[in-house]
């Protein structure tokens, strides 16, 4: 849904008329305009600025306040995008145990609030029902691999695990939101094959991939995940929210743009890539790049020249430097700016196997959420597709900048402001902000 | 004024002027000033003059690529080839103006008649594989650099055929190359050795194994020995090369020198004794002078490695006569009284520390008193700790009077000289430190406790299972409500930091004595990590919440969300 369609939807709804057959997007049910949650009992504020004393664990104890069926409230761009809760005893006494700042506000309070939040660039949104999430990753995955693991155990968010066989079995239709990290749709292991020959790791990895394409009756690998991809592409069309890191974004979109096209290293399945590969590729099945060039050197750790920072190609990598949020209008849209909350603008960079999107391989609807100022690259990019959306985050770990195989986790307790994670989270709270018809 | 000058004197040189060093200084300062475009008409002139001209050349092709027109250059380049066909400068040149305006099919050409004139040079296969590897394409550039190892024969471009290989990470082939490259010129042995201390940790073992089983002559050692620095394991690389030094003094002593020299950018216990080895063998190498050196050297590396012994035996000889030491010595005998006092000889400590007093700077003296007064104290000399510190009335001085008063139980005075001493007396620990005793002693109110002197001389000692009772028997004297829980719980830390079983009765008294008061936290925190470590996870989480909830001000409040968290699983469990 393009960002006007999701306002004139709220628009329409405010009015009364049937926005949703009109848009033909996401069927909305907001059930009023401003959905203001009323003041029955004393409220909290928790503040997402620099007053608060844990960012990440604040998204937690929102999610769970929704998680109860209680109503909460994301103030966009009002003090770098703080919550209204109820201040009911459960909640206090989670943000105690969190270690998260909470300001109780009078009724007075609140209509002050309201109001300067109507005269400025800001925004109310009504967080209603609280998102199933679902994180795709191999069962043997440890939690500490993925940053949108740690975001979500660290910040006491529940999630479920699937993987190739739940996927293909249509289980994702039980979730309004899946995250995908470092999976390698090109089904290539992360072109680590000849790099990390022999190490336990990789063992494991191919013997349990080889294992499922075998039992689902697929010839090898890289047609496991194509055919996994197709099956993501069909949730987001439904309905889905995608929100995907690192690896994960371009070679999914890879994986959807090479059906019939040999982009697997012989090592994967038993044939080389087709020299021509880059030719045959579909861009119109994809959701956010197009006219990308495959890597065709299966030593080389790159997929594409979609990544702008080539983290493990000698010839290409780029320093890493910082990335800035775009300030988006919080009453004309609303997406990009719940996707862009922060207590901070400038953000330091962090690689990851994808680290982040060359702007000349975005197709033209994608919208740019952060970038590099004066770099041919961007970071951060959303998108709608049928009646979903997709969120691509480049890079591995936000507080892991040179994140290498082998590196201790990240203890996310040492780093409860961390700008990159919150931006994680937005995504997580994201879905609990609009309702949709269920998914087929 | 000198810049100004020579912008008025470039403005004013007319264009026809055929001066080429005055041409050649105007172009400079053009193209130093942004302007390309000039500066190459003057670099060009240059050229009219002298075809081969290298500076002019590279001036010329720096600022026709600024100004976009680096076509222009070839003529120029060609005209210099046929002057000197014989320079890979120039040669080199023309391959990257060719490369950078993406005429490929040229290049090609220019490189086979560069090899046409000189076949039996590397040049021309290094020049192009450069090209190709900036492009980074590294595996056709490592096809073209074997192209010319097997037409050129020998050890050519050996070298570069490493690089290209750490390139693209693959340190088993590298390693081979590098092996064969230090064989045909010792020469490259450090360059080798250096470039493998890169090697990844999953291919170390591999590498090791190619240097030390597949090639194993003292080359390939010494080379290993070389890495394994680099990769942090200094003592198997000391093995290694002490067991293979060059048969020639002077490689050998240099090889070590070296060595020396890379340790010294390791930072820990292993690597500064491993230096305090390569020092002592370098001093069998060397005599005189440069022997003595050496020795002081390894006394000073052994020192900070703890290794007091060997300090001592490097120190043996040359510190006999403090008067007739070279220079150095002194530094070195410092390092050594200090170790020999927290080693728990104070009076041998003491013996050396008058013995040198004379030639230690002021600064060492009060340093190595300090240290003094330590060891006396920790012996429970106090009265001769006292007599070492002397009238030192600086604040680190201060402070150890105040352990000294403490330590005799005159818990008034410690408070009192912490507080002169400040908080920047010594390293925040120690400053944390004090002001934590200071806030015990002060629970316990009272001037004067002669059991917990005895317990903090005990803890001092590094005695902890005698300080626990101890701090037991003086809670025992002190009232519930004043000092008593706070005595059993500090008591139940440190046996919960030993692993004492009788950590959870302390702790568990503590709470009995005041469960209310200010110790209370640390007895529910210390339960709580009691009951977590033995898997008691829904007691370890009933408390920390509780110790949450309950002491919102606490200090502990973040030490006990952080184990919450741990108990939840929400972060790493390390």
């Amino acid at each position: 849904m393009k960002r006007r369609d999701f306002v004139g939807a709220v628009g329409a709804l405010i009015l009364g008329g049937p926005a949703d057959r009109r848009a033909g997007g996401p069927v909305l049910r907001w059930s009023r305009r401003p959905p203001v949650r009323r003041s029955a009992g004393p409220t909290l504020l928790i503040p997402m600025d620099e007053a608060q004393s844990d960012h990440l664990k604040a998204y937690g104890v929102t999610y769970r306040v929704i998680k109860r069926g209680g109503s909460a409230e994301w103030l966009l761009n009002y003090r770098g995008g703080s919550f209204l809760v109820p201040a009911d005893p459960t909640t206090q006494r989670e943000a105690a145990l969190a270690g998260v700042r909470m300001v109780p506000v009078s009724d007075a309070q609140v209509v002050d609030l309201r109001g300067a939040i109507a005269a400025a660039n800001m925004d109310v949104v009504p967080l209603e029902k609280a998102p199933e999430i679902a994180v795709y990753v191999p069962p043997n995955a440890a939690p500490w691999d993925d940053a949108v693991t740690m975001a979500l155990q660290y910040a006491g968010i529940e999630f479920a695990r699937v993987w190739d066989p739940e996927v293909l079995r249509g289980d994702l239709t039980r979730y309004d939101w899946l995250h995908l990290h470092h999976e390698d749709f090109t089904g290539q292991y992360s072109k680590f094959f000849l790099s990390y020959a022999g190490t336990p790791w990789l063992a494991d990895m191919v013997r349990r991939n080889e294992e499922v394409a075998r039992t689902l009756r697929f010839s090898d690998v890289p047609a496991l995940k194509k055919a996994v991809a197709r099956r993501i592409r069909g949730y987001v069309e439904n309905g889905g929210f995608l929100f995907a890191m690192c690896s994960a974004t371009e070679t999914l979109e890879l994986a959807l743009a090479a059906e019939g096209v040999d982009i697997a290293a012989s090592y994967a399945d038993g044939t080389p890539v087709d020299p021509q590969a880059s030719a045959k590729l579909h861009w119109d099945r994809t959701m956010a790049f197009t006219d990308a060039q495959v890597e065709l050197s299966p030593a080389l750790a790159s997929f594409s020249d979609i990544d702008g920072h080539q983290v493990n190609h000698p010839g290409k990598r780029q320093a890493l430097g910082s990335y800035t949020l775009f300030a988006f209008s919080a009453k004309i849209d609303p997406v990009p700016s719940m996707l862009c909350q922060c207590h901070a603008e400038v953000l330091p960079d962090f690689y990851g196997l994808t680290t982040s999107f060359r702007r000349d391989r975005l197709k033209p609807s994608v919208t740019v959420l952060a970038d590099e100022p004066g770099a041919p690259w961007v970071k951060y990019i959303h998108g709608d597709f049928g009646k979903g959306t997709w969120t691509f985050f480049g890079g591995h770990d936000p507080e892991d900048p040179q994140h290498q195989i082998g590196d201790p986790p990240t203890d996310l307790s040492l780093h409860p402001h961390s700008p990159g994670y919150r931006l994680i989270l937005n995504n997580v709270l994201f879905p609990a902000a609009k309702k949709r018809e269920l998914k087929t | 004024m000198l810049g100004a000058t020579i912008a008025l004197v470039v403005l004013a040189t007319p264009l026809r002027a055929q001066d080429p060093a005055a041409d050649l200084a105007a172009a400079t300062e053009l193209e130093r000033q942004g302007r390309a475009q000039e500066a190459a008409e003057r670099f060009a002139r240059v050229l009219d003059a002298s075809p081969a001209h290298v500076v002019a050349l590279f001036g010329l092709e720096r600022t026709l690529q600024a100004s976009g027109g680096l076509e222009r250059f070839l003529p120029y380049v060609e005209r210099a080839i046929e002057e000197k066909p014989e320079d890979p400068g120039i040669r080199g040149l023309q391959l990257r103006a060719l490369g950078a305006l993406g005429r490929d099919d040229d290049v090609r050409r220019a490189v086979d008649r560069w090899i046409a004139f000189a076949p039996r040079t590397p040049d021309p296969y290094r020049e192009w594989a450069f090209l190709i590897a900036q492009r980074g394409d590294l595996a056709g550039a490592r096809d073209v650099l074997e192209r010319g190892r097997a037409a050129v024969g020998g050890g050519a471009l050996v070298p570069e055929l490493a690089q290209i290989s750490v390139a693209v990470g693959d340190w088993v082939e590298a390693t081979r190359y590098w092996y064969a490259a230090a064989q045909s010129d010792t020469n490259f042995a450090p360059a080798a050795g250096m470039s493998l201390a890169q090697t990844r940790p999953e291919q170390q073992a591999g590498v090791l194994h190619i240097l030390l089983g597949e090639f194993g002559d003292a080359l390939a050692r010494r080379i290993a020995a070389d890495a394994l620095v680099g990769w942090g394991r200094p003592g198997e690389g000391w093995t290694l090369l002490d067991a293979n030094l060059p048969g020639s003094p002077r490689e050998a002593e240099a090889a070590v020198r070296r060595f020396a020299e890379r340790v010294r950018l390791l930072r820990s216990p292993e690597a500064s004794r491993v230096r305090g080895y390569a020092f002592e063998r370098l001093a069998s190498l060397t005599t005189g002078a440069s022997a003595q050196r050496a020795r002081i050297e390894a006394a000073r590396a052994f020192a900070a490695a703890g290794d007091r012994p060997a300090a001592e035996r490097m120190l043996a000889d040359i510190a006999k006569d403090p008067t007739s030491a070279p220079p150095g010595t002194a530094e070195a005998m410092a390092e050594l009284i200090a170790l020999l006092a927290d080693a728990g000889r104070p009076a041998d400590a003491e013996r050396r520390y008058h013995e040198w007093e004379a030639r230690l700077s002021d600064g060492a003296r009060e340093d190595l008193r300090r240290h003094l007064a330590w060891a006396w104290a920790r012996t429970g000399e106090l009265d001769r700790a006292e007599s070492a510190i002397g009238d030192d009335s600086s604040v680190v001085a201060l402070a150890v009077k105040g352990w000294i008063a403490l330590f005799r139980g005159e818990l008034a005075s410690a408070v009192e000289l912490f507080r002169a001493a400040g908080p920047y007396a010594g390293t925040r620990d120690e400053a944390t430190d004090r002001t934590t005793v200071a806030a015990l002693a002060q629970r316990a109110n009272v001037e004067r406790a002669p059991e917990l002197g005895t317990a903090f001389l005990s803890l001092e000692r590094g005695d902890t299972a005698g300080a626990v009772s101890h701090f037991e028997q003086a809670a025992a004297t002190l009232p519930a409500d004043h000092g008593r829980s706070d005595m059993l719980a500090f008591a139940g830390r440190l046996a919960l930091d030993t692993k004492d079983q009788r950590a959870a009765r302390l702790f568990t008294l503590a709470l009995a004595s005041d469960s209310t008061g200010p110790a209370a936290p640390t007895a529910e925190l210390g339960l709580a990590e009691l009951a977590w470590r033995a898997g008691r996870v829904d007691e370890a989480r009933t408390r920390l919440e509780r110790l949450i909830l309950g002491y919102p001000e606490s200090a502990l409040v973040p030490q006990a969300r952080r184990l919450l968290d741990r108990v939840r699983g929400a972060i790493p469990n390390s």
